[in-house]
């Protein structure tokens, strides 16, 4: 092959050293280049670090809790959802003619397993099972902070399990052999579970809360699981599986040995308004802390009932009327809305408006009186009973001389009171769903948008969640056991 | 190795040598009507030595003593080349005018560029007349219509928004499916990285009027040379460079105005009446009474006398502005081209406004023969106002279609009424416009400096170092009056944000060109190889706080209490060797072929080097001798190519498995699970296949160019879904595979061509067809409600609940129970979900057209698509049956079911129900063919007599229209039919269609 123009002028000849240093210096440069590149395509993220030694020590681990305590915040698990559901399916809110659409079809009971609510339960909490998954099974050595960490991990996850199986399955007296949810107790991303029954999931919890109990030695905040606390949800837990004696034994020993006090009666208002945890010992075991950096925002519970927010959700009227004028809780409601006019206003949670909105009370010291005289009535003590509702009474309603009922008329009034003093706190349909009774909607409101059913029957399938359609999409094990009905 | 690429870079500056000149002069002549050809460019091939002819068509260049061709080339005329008769210095050169653009001869092509001929590949390509003076903010917005098989679309309509361009199809499905822009060699970040404002375009920094060219790599032969990124096809950008001789001064101005381009029937919103009359039948639907239906409506302002058109308040005739000027020329050592830029276009939407501010300059310099450098540098900054689109309460488009007549717009005084009690849910836009503020403000450096060294006159030594630098300044206010973020108490009432990013890329690239020619010139070739590394780096800056002062007057108030501030970053790098190779017999026969080895930052290390490659072959059949008695075709070409390249468009750090720490719990730090992690990742592989041919008859007086082509997409990126009881959603993973199959053909023919008139005509197709060939194993399908992804199916398959209509007993909603469409039912948990149809069109393209009779001309394009499904992803909301009854209602709305026997697809108004109606459906599909008359221009070039006492050289003033019609096939369409690729609406600002008039000055 002959080149053309390729003889060199002489004038060039000084040149062509250079050319071959040149040559030399771009061969250098890329065989240079090509060695030094390794390090040149190792980058590493700035605020990440690899999974597999994120939880390496104490400090780690205090972390990786704080972040399974966070997901607690999201707007559908604490931060509204849940304590939302539990009052709007059943008979103490409703949604104003005038609303955002938003949870209209819980409302209604009208939901599908499209539904984005029901489907985002479900996801968050099993995010948040396995952030406490991480670092319970995390290989750090026991030590008194590691022990810790694990319990309250441990009693993250059995709070998680246990809203996940009331919303997903029939009440635990239903059928304790019917499919529950799934139970992941490791991290696997590959895994395909298929539901669990309802008896399984329920010991997966009492045996989370039983381990946790003895390691939970630190004296926190109420922002944290304690021992009491996680005794707290084990107390209600026997109240779920009709375990009476247990669970009059469990809410004796908070009652009795926490050194925790109700909150009086004066103190009743204040107490609502307070939007920081507490080390004090009055009334809450355990809340979920929301700060001004950490919320969930217009997407809160306290958002969705303040009037200069959405304020689609209303209390209803014949449940205001259930106050009597001397009960402090009535305090709690404001009796008109700047838009919705005359209309009875949730107020418990007064914070929406303030840079540091409200933190959610998920364990109270007075759920454990009204567990514990419910647990006592059941047991065939009704004297017992009797006295611990009316000790939680007295800080309500001065007033009110207390109660002196039996039977079933006794039953009625610890349910009501139930009713009273848990009220948006998204306790109220599952006080109703554990006896697997009907719901009843008397008198609510004039305001209803319409398509209210005004009863929903034991039967109605809607009575728990669907699993959601993304779910059912991905994990084809789960696909032939959707809830009947959806 | 920064050391070693500056030691390079020193020993090239080395060197220095003179030379000789003689002078050449002359005349070019336009061969239609024998006058004289003005503004041609005359060059010495091989340099970039150069001149420009004059009003007489004169030239007067010097060149070297053994220069030995020049080159006379412009848009308007064939290039021709003249070799240099050492005896003779004055020449005079006719030249045929070009019709189509078959016929241009050099073409910028992925590191250097080629002549048209010994292209093997599949290559678009626009010059930049095409895309001056068009009053459209982005340059890629501009290329809708124009090149077959490329479709753009944007998922905003902001201004200056990001812009989706989808290549031969969808390539990609949960990795970036976008093109890799290069401009003037170097790979710069594109897309939207804004965090705060609506939708922002780190291309919109780009000034079209400074675009010389823009080629389209389609296929392997063309883009496989960029290697890990070249997959969904690479866009070239090409400005304007200067060249030798008289300085062209020129200045282009034009303004116009703006309004909605489309907006269907169906979608209008109710007035005070329609609205009163629905409200009334919803309330008693549901067992109201009229007393109810009365105290309902006074809930809903009808206790007033208000009545306003909402639409009519937040739209307004947008203005639109743009004046540009130039100066380009030099020397026969130096070169410039010089351009500062203004363009302005103010949205049909209240609030939504864009400005930039665009300086270009190139500059070439010549040492000696053998050494040049150069640079180039566009700086530009531009500003976005504009509401936050989509279901916010503060979009404005949101306000137009779901506010009340009766809601009061206005307080006594005139000014907007914000009062909470009459806008509980979504703002009035006229005040949120008013007092808040989102603004994004974007400052772009994109730079390259350039040596090159000429060993041999066919050896060349060439480094570039380029930087595409960004600052983008955010704010976004909240007043603390209404609206967001106003509460009761001042210490928390209002807030503001404020973001800081800053992204900096810089390439270097390193070659060696060589050409040579063998057998007596039969033979020729060239060989490139170099080595390219690059790094881009975010860096973000992110604060906010509230509590706000209570005025409006601050543009940067303080805050009582901050909330948070936060840093974050995210990295990329490339190491890349390459090389190409071509070789061509006679001009006859042509091979090509290249080889990239990638490395990136973005897998792990085991899988991070791939191997890309492409191999070409062209055929000129018309240089064969069998074809030489057949006069009337004047060009026949056949091409061939194949080849591997790759995707890399994930998230920077996806392929780690991740802890992030961020966020906090009660005031203390927190960790926690950020990605799932496959440190098996690697690239998405592409392997196309293209058949072309490029044929002209009649002295190419009809052209045209047709591909087939087929590229296999293996090892796609794909977020594998998880069961969520995992804890994740998803993962990243190299699983399933995909194929594009597609036909596109380019046509130009000039029917008329005489002395005064011409008609040109020009139509550009594009057919593609997308299937699903794998996904997991086991796996046949990825259910996204309302979309699937299932193997033999198109990516954008569309699988949801097929809509019924009405029941005509009762005006319940019915879906019908499965694909089979044999029964309807009532009973939502009844009915099936099926697939129906796709939002990726079956066909689109553009038509255009220019009629030019002496000095005037009218042009026009029309642009259409065909095939596919649109989703109106909100009209859940406003064609909901009274799902939604406090908002205002879709005018299709009122074709509800009234009373047994009714036949319609709209059911039963039934105030606040939640039969179920508005769930996604195919209720809410419609058909998305459109045509679209993208562009006429009228223009008067007015004639030299004239211009020539102004002491111009070019005088043209035009009117444009742009989007001036719409037709929209499916009459029920609620939206307008040119929709994101995803073909879903998301309550954008409208289209707008703009009329301009402009004005064109050469001196």
């Amino acid at each position: 092959m002959r080149t053309g123009n390729f003889i060199l002028k002489r004038k060039d000849m000084k040149a062509q050293n250079k050319i071959f240093n040149i040559v030399a210096s771009v061969l250098i440069l890329v065989i240079f280049s090509v060695s030094c590149s390794k390090d040149f395509l190792e980058l590493e993220p700035y605020s990440d670090v690899s999974a597999d030694i994120a939880i390496s020590n104490e400090a780690d681990m205090g972390a990786a809790l704080n972040g399974a305590y966070g997901t607690l915040r999201n707007s559908n698990l604490f931060g509204r959802t849940l304590p939302l559901f539990g009052d709007l399916i059943a008979d103490n809110v409703y949604i104003s003619a005038i609303n955002s659409n938003r949870y209209l079809d819980f409302f209604q009971v009208n939901y599908t397993v499209n539904n984005t609510n029901a489907s985002a339960i479900w996801q968050n909490a099993y995010t948040t099972i396995l952030r406490a998954n991480n670092i319970i099974n995390s290989e750090l050595a026991s030590s008194g902070k590691v022990d810790q960490y694990r319990a309250e991990a441990r009693a993250i996850r059995a709070l998680m399990y246990f809203e996940l199986v009331k919303h997903y399955a029939k009440p635990y007296q239903v059928d304790p052999s019917g499919l529950g949810v799934p139970i992941v107790l490791t991290y696997d991303p590959k895994l395909k579970p298929e539901r669990n029954s309802i008896a399984e999931v329920y010991a997966q919890i009492e045996d989370d809360l039983s381990k946790a109990i003895p390691d939970l030695s630190v004296d926190n905040s109420s922002g944290f699981f304690t021992s009491y606390a996680a005794k707290a949800l084990l107390a209600r837990l026997y109240l779920f599986k009709h375990e009476w004696s247990k669970a009059l034994t469990t809410s004796q020993d908070i009652i009795d040995n926490s050194g925790f006090t109700l909150v009086p009666a004066q103190g009743v208002v204040d107490f609502w308004k307070r939007n920081t945890p507490r080390t004090d010992k009055v009334e809450v075991l355990f809340e979920v802390a929301f700060d001004a950096v950490q919320n969930a925002g217009i997407d809160a519970l306290d958002y969705f009932y303040d009037q200069q927010g959405y304020g689609d959700a209303l209390a209803a009227d014949a449940f205001y009327v259930m106050f009597s004028a001397t009960d402090v809780r009535r305090q709690l409601f404001l009796t008109s809305s700047p838009i919705r006019g005359d209309v009875k206003v949730v107020n418990k949670y007064p914070n929406s408006s303030s840079a540091d909105p409200d933190e959610f009370k998920v364990l109270r010291l007075s759920e454990v009186y009204l567990t514990a005289a419910e647990a006592a009535f059941q047991s065939g003590n009704e004297s017992l009973a009797l006295d611990y509702l009316n000790e939680l009474v007295a800080e309500r309603d001065p007033a009110f001389a207390g109660y002196s009922s039996s039977g079933q008329a006794l039953f009625n009034d610890i349910l009501t009171e139930r009713r009273k003093e848990l009220a948006f706190e998204g306790q109220r349909y599952w006080d109703l769903a554990r006896y697997n009774l009907p719901v009843n909607r008397i008198n609510m409101s004039a305001n209803y948008p319409g398509n209210v059913p005004l009863t929903i029957a034991a039967d109605n399938f809607r009575r728990i969640l669907p699993i959601p359609q993304t779910e059912l999409d991905a994990n084809p094990n789960i696909r032939d056991q959707q809830n009947p009905g959806y | 190795m920064k050391y070693v690429l500056m030691l390079a870079a020193i020993l090239l500056i080395g060197f220095t040598s003179a030379f000789s000149q003689t002078v050449i002069t002359g005349r070019v002549i336009d061969a239609r009507d024998s006058t004289a050809a003005l503004g041609v460019s005359v060059g010495v091939k091989g340099t970039n030595l150069g001149t420009t002819t004059d009003g007489n068509g004169a030239f007067r260049l010097s060149v070297p003593a053994d220069a030995k061709t020049l080159v006379f080339s412009s848009a308007e005329f064939i290039t021709r080349e003249i070799n240099i008769n050492p005896d003779r210095t004055d020449y005079s050169v006719m030249l045929e005018r070009t019709s189509t653009a078959l016929q241009e001869v050099v073409v910028s092509v992925a590191y250097g560029e080629q002549n048209r001929k010994k292209i093997t590949g599949a290559v678009g390509k626009l010059q930049g007349n095409a895309v001056a003076n068009i009053p459209m903010p982005t340059v890629e917005q501009m290329l809708q219509g124009k090149i077959a098989g490329l479709q753009s679309v944007s998922p905003s309509g902001q201004p200056g928004s990001f812009q989706q361009i989808r290549i031969r199809g969808i390539g990609s499905i949960n990795a970036s499916a976008e093109p890799l822009y290069v401009i003037d060699g170097v790979p710069v970040n594109s897309g939207d990285v804004s965090g705060l404002t609506n939708s922002s375009n780190l291309l919109a920094t780009i000034n079209a009027n400074d675009i010389e060219s823009i080629s389209v790599l389609k296929d392997a032969a063309s883009a496989s040379i960029y290697g890990s990124r070249a997959a969904n096809g690479v866009i070239l950008i090409t400005t304007k460079k200067g060249r030798a001789g008289k300085a062209v001064v020129r200045v282009d101005a034009e303004f116009g105005k703006n309004d909605i381009a489309f907006l269907p029937d169906a979608a209008v919103p109710l007035n005070r009446e329609q609205f009163k009359e629905l409200t009334t039948e919803g309330v008693l639907n549901i067992g109201g009474s009229p007393a109810d239906a009365e105290d309902v409506l006074n809930s809903l302002g009808y206790n007033t006398t208000a009545n306003y058109d909402w639409l009519d308040l937040v739209k307004r005739q947008g203005q639109q502005q743009q004046i540009n000027a130039s100066v380009s020329g030099g020397d026969a050592k130096t070169t410039f081209y010089l351009s500062g830029g203004y363009f302005k276009q103010m949205s049909v939407v209240i609030g939504s406004d864009f400005k930039r501010y665009s300086a270009q300059l190139s500059l070439k310099h010549n040492v000696d023969k053998h050494f040049s450098v150069g640079t180039n540098i566009n700086i530009s900054t531009f500003r976005q106002t504009g509401e936050t689109e989509s279901g916010f309460f503060r979009n404005p488009m949101l306000a137009a279609m779901a506010l009340l007549p009766t809601q009061e717009a206005f307080n006594a005084d005139g000014s907007p009424n914000y009062d909470p009690t009459v806008f509980y849910q979504i703002f009035n836009p006229l005040a949120i416009q008013q007092y808040d503020r989102q603004q994004n403000n974007t400052l772009k450096g994109l730079g390259s400096v350039f040596a090159e060294y000429k060993i041999l006159p066919n050896l060349k030594l060439s480094s570039r170092y380029g930087v595409d630098y960004n600052n983008i300044e955010e704010i976004f206010y909240n007043n603390p009056f209404f609206g967001d973020a106003a509460t009761a108490d001042p210490g928390t009432s209002g807030a503001f944000y404020n973001n800081y990013t800053r992204l900096y890329n810089w390439v270097w690239t390193n070659l060696v060109d060589y050409n040579f020619k063998a057998w007596n010139d039969k033979l020729d070739g060239s060989v490139t190889a170099g080595y390219e590394a690059q790094k881009s780096k975010a860096y973000v800056q992110a604060a906010n706080g509230t509590g706000v002062p209570q005025t409006t007057l601050l543009r940067y108030p303080s805050v009582a209490t901050p909330i948070s501030v936060g840093v974050s970053g995210s990295d990329y790098a490339f190491t890349s060797l390459l090389s190409k190779a071509q070789i061509g017999y006679l001009d006859k026969y042509i091979l090509s072929g290249s080889i990239r080895r990638d490395g990136s930052s973005r897998f792990g290390s085991d899988t991070r080097y791939g191997t890309f490659w492409s191999v070409g072959a062209a055929w000129n059949v018309d240089q064969e001798n069998f074809l030489q008695g057949i006069k009337f075709l004047s060009a026949l070409k056949l091409r061939a190519s194949y080849g591997v390249n790759g995707n890399a468009g994930i998230g920077n750090y996806d392929s780690r498995a991740l802890y992030s720490f961020n966020g906090s719990y009660n005031g203390l730090p927190a960790s926690v699970p950020g990605s799932v992690g496959n440190p098996g990742l690697t690239w998405e592989q592409n392997k196309p296949f293209d058949i072309g041919l490029e044929a002209g008859v009649f002295k190419n007086r009809v052209t045209v160019e047709l591909d087939w082509y087929i590229r296999k997409t293996e090892r796609l990126l794909l977020d594998e879904p998880l069961s969520q009881t995992s804890g994740f959603n998803s993962f990243k993973n190299n699983i399933g595979a995909m194929e594009n199959k597609g036909f596109e053909i380019t046509l130009n023919a000039i029917p008329v061509q005489t002395r005064n008139f011409t008609w040109q005509i020009g139509f550009n197709a594009a057919w593609n067809k997308n299937k699903i060939t794998k996904l997991r194993d086991g796996v046949n399908e990825i259910i996204n409600d309302p979309y699937i992804q299932q193997v033999g199916k198109d990516v954008q398959s569309i699988y949801t609940y097929l809509w019924a209509g009405a029941n005509p007993e009762t005006g319940d909603p019915e879906w019908y129970t499965d694909a089979s469409k044999g029964s309807r039912t009532s009973d939502f948990g009844a009915a099936e979900r099926a697939i129906y149809g796709s939002l990726s069109p079956k066909g689109f393209g553009g038509v255009n057209t220019s009629l030019t009779y002496k000095f005037v001309s009218l042009s026009a394009q029309l642009n259409y698509q065909y095939g596919n499904y649109v989703f109106d992803s909100w009209a859940f909301l406003f064609l909901g049956d009274g799902a939604f009854g406090s908002l205002n209602q879709y005018t299709k709305q009122l074709q509800r079911w009234q009373k047994p026997g009714d036949v319609t697809t709209v059911p039963r108004y039934d105030f606040f129900n939640s039969t179920g109606s508005n769930i996604n459906s195919t209720r809410y599909f419609n058909k998305g063919d459109y045509l679209r008359l993208r562009n006429v221009t009228l223009s008067v070039d007015l004639p030299q007599n004239i211009i020539s006492k102004l002491h111009l050289t070019k005088l043209s003033l035009y009117v444009r229209g742009t989007n001036l019609w719409t037709k929209a096939f499916d009459d029920q369409i609620t939206i307008d039919p040119e929709q994101p690729i995803n073909g879903t609406s998301d309550i954008q600002f409208y289209i707008p269609k703009s009329v301009t008039f402009g004005v064109n000055i050469q001196l």
